[in-house]
């Protein structure tokens, strides 16, 4: 028997938007928020919630579908281009500046590329079983400041959400802080500085941060402790209050992939071995991928020197590795269950 | 892989990590028989720890109708149907855990629920296993049955979520065996939930990490009872501690119940966790379901607790449950009394053996009436 509706917290998560970009239903109506059964439990729990008080609406709402319906960002059909294909990455050097270089400038169409074969992971657990990303190309360029990477990969589903089993793409540039660092992460003693990008955060910046509500549009919960605003409560707001903070424990822990305001798609991580990943306070990383016509156009970009010790030494003139990975979301990829590849030579133009 | 114990598929085990059991180990007892699922302990863990956003389908504790029902929907019978048929020789497990049935590189065998699974926590609630035909009518027992099971995160002696976790994020105390995922390291692989038979850890899509029951160790570091054991209404619980593979004490409520008399049974032991909620069975379901559910001793579970009015000792370790906010480690029959004292040795629960009862005239003289009783 039934004494209090567990429904009081949980309105009906499986009806909300498909992941994925597509269109989500733009009406719903809310029988949890307007039944007697949930405004009872809710009675019975928020005596001392009066920070927290929300005006229950009854009867059909409209709920206001944020842009991210609208994601990935639509592109006027660009045509891709690359220069000559190599097998040693050279990042060439060029006079205009590098910073903030978009996906599809120009000048990548003539930059010569590498084409990575990539081998879906099966040293250490998790393995990935099947390969669904069986190449990425790979362009470098540099401008005495700063280095761009661009990787290019097919993917027919752009993927940006993460959920209970619902996975974001991802990709990552690996360079060597100690000279002969193992590939795979590197080893004990043989550092790696890692460039992490994911679709999840891209998303995140071109169409706002994934809440509840963006996901799943039908969301109703009567309460949540010390938020100071309304339904739906942007969790912006609740991080931004002192005790709604507290109930987003990875973000008050220190998390950092539980920030709510990242301000780029990219994180700098080292790692010396499996499991030793470890994300970096300080990122002077950037990223910006673009999707369209089922490929991935992804640049990440990094300052050449840098005063961080945990950052690989990059310099005009020098030569030194990269390798990298790629995570398909839609086929469950996440963590050690990615495609990655061998060392690549890295030469940076004088 | 290494060689562990697993006493209660009465063999060792392999299990991907080598380690030590805890000094001590938290340990509850859920009695079946007499939750009512009225699921105060749900909304006390949910307002307690979940409230916040991302965590709507999040519950550390709920109550589900069995055989219907389950939260996620179909944890258990999906991994099941996934696996070999279970067989038992004289209590020892004869056939692979979820630890040993897969190639050296993967996780423990499991599975990921959906999206929908998480939708809707009261399905197949109240559903009986039979069919009422017209004339059914109570004659005796009912053929038509189902039960409540109150679940919460077993605080696994051998954690199948520990070893999934390729970043080692989640971690078991020493001092109490509580398993946490530590939410500073966490990067929301989600390989926990895959590997967790019973599907107590879940994804927070908000954090973007897991999160799991904490095992409300703010309250047991202060010697009291978790929030969904304090405020379950039947007082069908008893939360306290266990030594591994120590010498059962019978002044220990919690060993006397499950390791000496084997009152109280493992949820699915054959996955292999050792998991350390023990439930009594529900007496009144057939053991072919219930075998599969607790292993082979539900038949000497049902009959002892048929018979407890005449094993004192058991009796007054039952009569303990919510009797107290504090956990009882010690316990004694005094008498008509039973007697339980917490860990700093103060007495925090006297409970009569048996309940006061007085029968009343059916004549009331003062009033000149006489007395109904509407029951
Ligand atoms: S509070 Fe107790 S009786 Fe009520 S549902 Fe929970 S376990 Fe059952
Ligand atoms: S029940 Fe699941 S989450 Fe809890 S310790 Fe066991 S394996 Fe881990
Ligand atoms: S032990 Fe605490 S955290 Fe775990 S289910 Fe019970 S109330 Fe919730």
């Amino acid at each position: 028997m039934r004494f209090l509706a567990l429904f009081a917290f949980v309105s009906v998560l499986g009806c909300g938007a498909p992941p994925g970009g597509k269109a989500p239903a733009a009406i719903g109506t809310l029988p949890p928020a307007s039944s007697p059964a949930a405004r009872s439990a809710s009675g019975s729990v928020s005596a001392s919630a009066s920070a927290n008080d929300v005006a229950v609406p009854s009867g059909t709402f409209a709920i206001h579908i944020p842009p991210s319906a609208k994601w990935p960002l639509e592109l006027a059909a660009p045509a891709l281009a690359f220069g000559a294909e190599q097998t040693t990455l050279v990042a060439e050097r060029g006079t205009a500046a590098i910073a903030h270089i978009e996906p599809l400038a120009s000048r990548w169409s003539t930059a010569p590329f590498v084409n990575v074969h990539l081998l879906p992971q099966q040293i250490t657990a998790p393995r990935l079983l099947a390969s669904s990303i069986p190449n990425v190309r790979v362009q470098a360029l540099h401008d005495g400041e700063s280095i761009a990477f661009r990787l290019v990969w097919n993917d027919d589903t752009p993927n940006g959400n993460v959920a209970s089993g619902m996975f974001t793409d991802a990709a990552a540039v690996q360079l060597p802080i100690d000279a002969a660092a193992s590939p795979m992460m590197g080893h004990p003693g043989g550092r790696v500085q890692i460039l992490h990008w994911k679709a999840l955060w891209q998303k995140d910046q071109d169409v706002g941060f994934q809440d509840v509500h963006t996901l799943y549009p039908n969301i109703w919960s009567d309460l949540y402790w010390f938020s100071p605003s309304a339904h739906p409560h942007p969790v912006q707001d609740i991080a931004a209050d002192p005790y709604g903070r507290a109930w987003l424990i990875a973000l008050s822990a220190g998390n950092s992939v539980a920030l709510v305001n990242r301000s780029t798609p990219a994180q700098e991580l080292i790692a010396e071995g499996f499991g030793t990943l470890t994300a970096q306070p300080e990122s002077a990383t950037t990223a910006r991928g673009v999707w369209f016509d089922n490929t991935w156009v992804l640049v990440i970009e990094r300052p050449l020197k840098t005063a961080d010790p945990l950052d690989a030494p990059l310099s005009s003139g020098g030569k030194t590795q990269a390798a990298f990975a790629i995570w398909n979301g839609g086929d469950g990829n996440v963590g050690a269950r990615k495609h990655w590849s061998a060392w690549v030579d890295l030469e940076v133009a004088k | 892989m290494a060689k562990v114990k697993n006493w209660q598929i009465g063999r060792d085990m392999e299990y991907p990590i080598a380690h030590t059991p805890p000094k001590k180990q938290v340990t509850y007892i859920f009695d079946i028989n007499k939750c009512i699922e009225c699921q105060t302990c749900t909304v006390a863990c949910k307002t307690g720890w979940t409230s916040g956003k991302g965590q709507e389908h999040v519950f550390y504790n709920n109550v589900e109708t069995k055989p219907y029902g389950g939260y996620p929907q179909q944890w258990d019978v999906k991994l099941l149907a996934s696996r070999d048929l279970v067989k038992w020789k004289r209590g020892t497990l004869t056939t692979p855990t979820i630890f040993e049935d897969h190639a050296p590189l993967d996780p423990p065998t499991g599975h990921r629920p959906t999206e929908d699974d998480y939708a809707s926590p009261n399905l197949g609630e109240d559903d009986i296993f039979g069919r009422v035909d017209r004339g059914a009518h109570v004659d005796g027992q009912h053929p038509m049955w189902m039960f409540y099971l109150a679940r919460i995160c077993n605080h696994c002696e051998h954690p199948a979520c520990l070893a999934a976790c390729p970043r080692k994020a989640i971690y078991k105390r020493e001092e109490d065996g509580i398993v946490l995922i530590d939410q500073e390291r966490c990067r929301g692989y989600q390989e926990c939930i895959k590997a967790c038979p019973y599907k107590k850890t879940f994804f927070n899509m908000v954090s973007r990490t897991s999160e799991k029951c904490i095992g409300c160790y703010p309250r047991v570091e202060n010697g009291e009872v978790a929030l969904c054991v304090e405020s379950c209404i039947g007082k069908i619980r008893m939360h306290g501690f266990s030594v591994p593979n120590a010498e059962p004490d019978p002044k220990n409520p919690i060993d006397l119940i499950v390791k000496i008399r084997k009152l109280a049974l493992p949820l699915y032991p054959q996955f292999g966790t050792s998991p350390n909620v023990f439930y009594i069975p529900p007496i009144h379901v057939p053991e072919e379901f219930l075998e599969q559910m607790f292993g082979p001793n539900v038949h000497a579970a049902k009959e002892l607790y048929r018979r407890v009015s005449k094993d004192r000792e058991l009796l007054g370790a039952l009569l303990l449950f919510g009797a107290s906010t504090r956990i009882i480690t010690r316990f004694e029959v005094q008498g008509d009394e039973a007697v339980g004292w917490d860990a700093t040795g103060a007495e925090v629960a006297r409970v009569p053996m048996v309940e006061r009862a007085f029968e009343r005239e059916r004549f009331d003289e003062k009033h000149g009436t006489f007395r109904h009783n509407l029951m």
